[in-house]
């Protein structure tokens, strides 16, 4: 009777204990979490021609970071992107473009090409390789793009700018507009994030 | 024979100045102001529902479209140009609607709002899922 007693409240101590000790690990883990998020990134292209500029941007990008793991995610919903003429806006989202009633959002997801290259935890600013998956009009290619990374009190911050090729995309626009739209387009990124809770 | 050849030519200068005046308007097209539509009354919990059972069918209605939407602000923000934006509740604790308003707006978390604004589609990033409408006004 009393041999078994003792063993329940060896058992009760073990409880105790065992708990204690995983709320540690849980609080250590979420300390170390480190996910970032922006429902509020900016996205802007840019392209030149002979014959035309075209800007177009938009403020609703999201973007996800997982420190721990050096990853990155980008989500852009392509009607939300503005152009200074609402002309240029509807060809943008039409059939011969973007096709953006059958392929609505472009995304990227990657990875850092050197994990090591960017310490979240320190202040500072780091250059970065990232590669990963760009997928938009409905196709998805491998690509790779140098950006900024600057931690500014513990908390990130995104800046890159890069080429895409839309024909590698299938964008191909119809002849008597293809000498205005630039094949190669840039593509500016600028993000700011804050604690994933 | 003369009066021929100046009614072909005034044909011509005619339908030159159509097509330039074609030209001037689509080139001068004025944006597309939410305030001047009429909107598709919704309220914050159905909108988002029905993109989250089912994102084609709820874009074949809603997608570009203007919206009128009603719900509870959960959150409040600023984007990195300065406009004002608000988060609405839903029932999905990690799902939101998602609006930029067109100009700044005394709105606070807590109060239930009517926005008018163009639908953009619907963000979906694993943690959370949002659908956004840009360019709002509050309904008074």
């Amino acid at each position: 009777m009393h041999c078994s007693k003792l063993h329940v409240q060896n058992s009760v101590v073990f409880m105790k204990r065992f708990l204690l000790a995983s709320l540690a690990v849980l609080l250590l883990h979420s300390a170390h979490a480190q996910i970032w998020f922006t429902k509020t990134g900016a996205i802007s292209f840019f392209s030149h021609t002979e014959m035309e500029d075209i800007e177009a941007a938009n403020n609703e990008a999201v973007s996800i970071i997982d420190a721990a793991k050096g990853e990155f995610s980008f989500q852009v919903l392509i009607k939300g992107f503005k152009f200074p003429k609402t002309t240029m806006q509807e060809h943008f989202n039409g059939a011969n473009y973007m096709n953006s009633d059958k392929f609505p959002k472009a995304e990227f997801k990657g990875k850092l090409v050197k994990p090591a290259a960017v310490n979240f935890k320190k202040d500072g600013v780091y250059t970065a390789e990232v590669e990963g998956d760009m997928t938009m009009h409905g196709i998805t290619k491998k690509m790779k793009a140098t950006g900024k990374i600057t931690i500014t009190k513990g908390v990130p911050s995104v800046q890159a700018t890069f080429k895409v090729n839309r024909t590698d995309f299938g964008i191909k626009v119809p002849s008597f507009t293809a000498a205005k739209i630039a094949e190669a387009i840039d593509i500016t990124v600028q993000c700011k994030y804050e604690p994933y809770k | 024979m003369k009066s021929k050849a100046a009614k072909w030519i005034l044909g011509i200068v005619v339908l030159l100045l159509a097509g330039m005046g074609y030209a001037w308007y689509l080139w001068n097209k004025p944006a597309r102001d939410a305030a001047d539509e009429k909107g598709i009354a919704i309220t914050a919990a159905a909108l988002f529902e029905q993109y989250a059972a089912n994102q084609q069918s709820a874009d074949s209605l809603y997608l570009d479209k203007t919206l009128q939407v009603q719900g509870e602000i959960v959150k409040t923000g600023t984007n990195q140009q300065g406009q004002f934006n608000v988060e609405l509740k839903t029932n999905q604790s990690n799902g939101t609607i998602f609006c930029t308003l067109k100009k700044q707006e005394a709105l606070h978390v807590g109060s239930t709002v009517s926005l008018k604004g163009i639908c953009k589609g619907y963000r979906d990033q694993m943690l959370f899922f949002d659908v956004v409408l840009v360019d709002c006004y509050l309904v008074p």
